[in-house]
């Protein structure tokens, strides 16, 4: 790497945690208990009145770090599966992986919920179930004959298997209770339900691992991008690889969206702005989506609960509403350049 | 194939129909005998309990259903023609998504909103959202393969559903609108009635008329223009007859997605690759899907009802995984 | 001396077996070709030596040794191999697609050595692109674009590199210069080069083996003059070939040919 880039490269990564920082500010500032930055920075510091601890540490911080943690799992997750399917139109919550974790999601909660103290806990456990259900799934039903997969086959395929999911996740839970069935709806526009501690102490974990983990593959996802057959032979081990990518993918997102709801276009979103900031150098694209993601979701976040008080608009609408265009526009992109 | 076995196709297909009508109206909450039926069709007595359940509730609801899957299946069969992609259907690409968009936004600044204007509005929206889709397809140089279009409108299609959810949250409207949403004949009344079956009748015919150019079309624009077909007019009017059919079927069901992909599948195995032959066939094995679909909805989890868009789409799901897990190519 | 034979391999592609009972010897440090009709084997021969393919009989050995027993990095540092076609990661620039070919010498984050530095600078400027190392890749031009794949394979630092068709897309001009290079680096530099070609008098040209396939099995394989015979390219081509010599070089080259009866 160029030294020229390297420094440009620091200064993005500052840029984007200072990003980080603002939007916290302005997430903290905001909702229906107004509190100023005075107050805001007294509480931090030890010395709010116990109405602003209470909303600042019972309310806004944790569902704050969830949303921070939520969205840089579900890019990060975005980015991996990208390159498993060597098609940068995948998206975590496009491909069915998210419908696949809404399902362990609403089994969990209508079965194991009450079963014992900390079974949230075990939500995670149950989503990556479900999603690691949905993954094979759609890459079976993907690949054709001679064992290749088609990229747009599978996204295609991924449309309709996360349909599948949905309907029974939704049937499901009609089926359970009215109760079930309206968290499993509004899960499914993508809400941020997940709001305490207990949540912060289970999603940070297990994205910080495995986000770690993933790191260790970003140099040989870099040479993936060359096609498997080179990679291969300049010493990938391509299934393996792979194979691993994929794992991560669906461990990382199906863990957030367990949490932060079905956030679709957020895993296509934020490595596309990522990659189009400092190219194509996963050892680069990985770290810098997550903090993307987190300030994405963050803020969409923010926006739908202060900005609509009375009826809050979940998250994934808003990124939707970005990520939907987008998407298009990235296909029809591509249409013209192949 | 010869015509003959075509037509007689043809009238078992509507004898079909006929009789899932039959039987949908027959059977539910009180189970009702084929005289009972008769009488209360020909010699309708007020006093009647059964004649009242038959003409105010089931009726209204069994005939929705029947015109609806009719109206759905001939649009899914025009739009297949016109884009030559067996995985279209208006569900799919988004033009229901553009129907209920609008009708969320009637709803959300002016809920005392009549019917016929409801109607008008999801019109309007259909035709949007089908513009939308087909400019997609314009702006794209080259040709879009099948997948890729089909893809640009799933994604259209969440992405105008997301747009409604959050209208709908904003205004407090998911109680009136989770049924435009689920899809369902059950609200249909005698009022939506004639306009809506009227539509529908009207539509169908002149597909039946355009079923020669649109059998033509499928070797391709090319081929077609040099064959002396109106590209233009083709593809103008059938895109307004899928506005119209959708438009109306979801004015009257809500958003039901993959009866139009299914239906044509099934017809073109009954009746071969000549649209004049698909569209009818679609019509009446469209009516038949929704109209046993709906007694499903209503009779596996009774007194509890089963919304009609899932039922369906776990029919249609697998249908789509099928047919795209064939397709090969990009 | 032979570093790579295969024995008898049968290699299956979707249960279509593509090889049957083949049997090869490359030539240590020479430049071997293998020519052929559409769909008789070469790519498949030529990702069954790389390892791309697994073999369901017979072995392949490099070195004396299994080809199914290395593991995927140590083979690196022994082969190269051009694909048909690559992909061209967006705004990748010369230098970074270059260093992909350390790889295989590198540990798990990629970071490079001072001596990665010097093995990349010095395949940049073998391939001449000194001027254009920090442009991206997508911004070349076809014949400069392949180069850079060369550069990348060169870059591995291994004795035997394998290329797939390296000359299509490349005009006349370049499809010499090609060739000419690769002979260069035969020479100077002892690689063995083993690639698959479509255009006969290239291949006739260029190589001191030629290996000519029909079927998924080796018809003939020897000197340019053992292979270009009217007698052998009529059994792998079915053509009538008028045999000549090239005035340039001396070598065997296909005049005119005609379809056989």
């Amino acid at each position: 790497m160029a030294p020229k880039r390297r420094n440009s490269l620091l200064l993005y990564i500052l840029v984007t945690l200072l990003l980080v920082f603002l939007t916290f500010l302005f997430s903290i500032n905001l909702g229906s208990y107004h509190l100023s930055l005075l107050e805001v920075a007294n509480t931090l510091v030890g010395h709010g009145s116990d109405n602003s601890i209470l909303v600042l540490f019972e309310y806004r911080l944790p569902r704050i770090l969830i949303a921070l943690v939520g969205g840089a799992g579900i890019a990060v997750a975005g980015s991996l599966l990208q390159s498993y399917t060597g098609n940068h139109l995948a998206d975590t919550g496009l491909l069915g992986l998210h419908a696949g974790a809404s399902f362990g999601l609403i089994i969990f909660m209508s079965f194991f919920s009450q079963s014992f103290l900390y079974a949230e806990m075990l939500i995670p456990f149950f989503a990556f179930i479900g999603g690691i259900l949905a993954a094979i799934l759609i890459v079976y039903l993907a690949k054709s004959k001679n064992r290749t997969i088609n990229t747009n086959k599978l996204i295609l395929i991924g449309i309709a298997v996360s349909a599948l999911f949905n309907a029974i996740t939704l049937f499901l839970s009609l089926r359970l209770s009215d109760e079930t069935y309206s968290f499993a709806a509004s899960w499914l526009l993508g809400n941020i339900w997940a709001r305490d501690w207990i949540h912060v102490s289970i999603i940070l974990p297990w994205v910080a691992i495995f986000s770690l983990l993933a790191y260790r593959l970003a140099h040989p996802l870099n040479l993936l991008q060359v096609g498997d057959e080179f990679a291969q032979t300049t010493g990938i081990s391509v299934k393996y690889i792979k194979n691993n990518a994929l794992l991560l993918a669906v461990l990382l997102s199906s863990g957030s969206v367990a949490m932060v709801g079905n956030i679709s276009f957020l895993g296509l979103l934020a490595p596309h702005l990522a990659r189009q900031l400092v190219g194509s150098d996963y050892r680069l694209t990985l770290p810098l989506s997550a903090i993307l993601g987190s300030i994405i979701l963050l803020l969409s976040d923010t926006i739908g609960r202060s900005l609509f008080e009375a009826n809050p608009i979940p998250a994934g609408i808003f990124v939707a509403f970005i990520g939907g265009p987008y998407f298009i526009f990235l296909l029809l992109k591509n249409n013209r350049s192949v | 194939m010869t015509t003959w076995h075509k037509w007689r196709t043809i009238i078992l297909l509507f004898l079909g129909s006929l009789a899932s009508i039959i039987l949908a109206i027959s059977l539910g909450a009180k189970d009702i005998s084929f005289m009972t039926m008769w009488t209360s069709i020909f010699h309708f007595d007020a006093n009647n309990n059964l004649h009242q359940i038959i003409y105010e509730i089931r009726l209204p609801r069994v005939l929705g259903a029947a015109f609806v899957g009719m109206a759905f299946a001939v649009a899914g069969s025009i739009i297949q023609a016109v884009t030559r992609n067996s995985l279209a259907d208006i569900g799919i690409l988004g033009i229901n998504g553009g129907a209920v968009l609008f009708v969320t936004i009637c709803f959300a600044f002016y809920p005392a909103i009549s019917y016929g204007w409801l109607t008008f509005f999801s019109f309007v929206g259909a035709t949007l959202s089908t513009i939308l889709v087909f400019s997609i397809g314009l702006v794209a140089r080259g040709n879009l393969s099948p997948l890729t279009f089909t893809i640009a409108g799933a994604v259209i299609a969440a992405f105008l559903h997301a747009i409604s959810s959050g209208i709908a949250i904003f205004f407090d409207l998911n109680r009136d609108l989770a049924f435009w949403y689920a899809g369902g004949v059950a609200g249909v009344t005698w009022g939506q009635l004639p306009i809506f079956i009227t539509i529908v009748i009207i539509a169908v015919f002149v597909a039946i008329l355009l079923g020669k150019q649109l059998t033509i079309i499928g070797a391709g624009q090319e081929m077609a223009s040099s064959l002396g077909i109106n590209i233009r007019f083709l593809l103008f009017s059938s895109m307004g007859l899928v506005v119209l059919l959708g438009g109306a079927g979801v004015a009257v069901a809500g958003s039901i997605s993959f009866v139009g992909l299914i239906i044509p599948h099934v017809a073109r195995k009954f009746v071969g690759h000549d649209y004049r032959w698909i569209i009818p066939a679609s019509a009446l094995l469209g009516s038949t899907l929704v109209v046993m679909a709906d007694l499903l909805a209503r009779i596996i989890f009774a007194p509890k009802e089963l919304a009609l868009g899932i039922l369906i789409a776990f029919i249609g799901v697998p249908f789509f995984l099928i047919v795209a897990k064939k397709m090969e190519g990009i | 001396m032979f570093r790579v034979s295969a024995n008898t391999i049968e290699v299956k592609y979707d249960k279509k077996i593509i090889l049957k009972d083949l049997l090869l010897h490359i030539p240590d440090k020479s430049i071997s070709t293998i020519i052929g009709p559409n769909g008789c084997g070469k790519s498949t021969l030529l990702k069954a030596l790389t390892k791309i393919l697994p073999y369901s009989k017979g072995q392949i050995l490099l070195d004396g040794q299994a080809l199914n027993s290395y593991k995927t990095k140590e083979l690196a540092k022994k082969m190269a191999l051009l694909p048909q076609s690559q992909i061209t990661p967006a705004q990748i620039t010369v230098r970074e697609l270059v260093a992909y070919g350390r790889y295989p010498h590198q540990g798990n984050f990629g970071i490079l050595s001072s001596q990665d530095r010097e093995i990349i600078d010095w395949a940049i400027s073998k391939t001449k692109l000194n001027d254009v190392e920090n442009a991206t890749v997508d911004s070349l031009s076809g014949g400069q674009r392949q180069r850079v794949w060369i550069a990348l394979a060169l870059a591995q630092q291994t004795d035997i590199i394998y290329l797939d068709e390296p000359t299509t897309y490349l005009d006349l001009a370049h499809q010499l210069e090609l060739m000419k290079f690769l002979k260069q680096l035969n020479e100077e530099e002892n690689r063995t080069i083993v690639m698959v070609l479509h255009d006969l008098n290239l291949a006739a040209r260029f190589s001191d083996y030629m290996i000519s396939m029909n079927s998924g099995q080796i018809i003939k394989a020897g000197t340019v003059e053992e292979v270009m015979t009217t007698t052998n390219l009529k059994h792998v081509f079915q053509i009538d070939a008028v045999i000549s010599k090239d005035p340039y070089t001396g070598k065997p080259i296909c005049l005119s040919y005609n379809t056989s009866l």
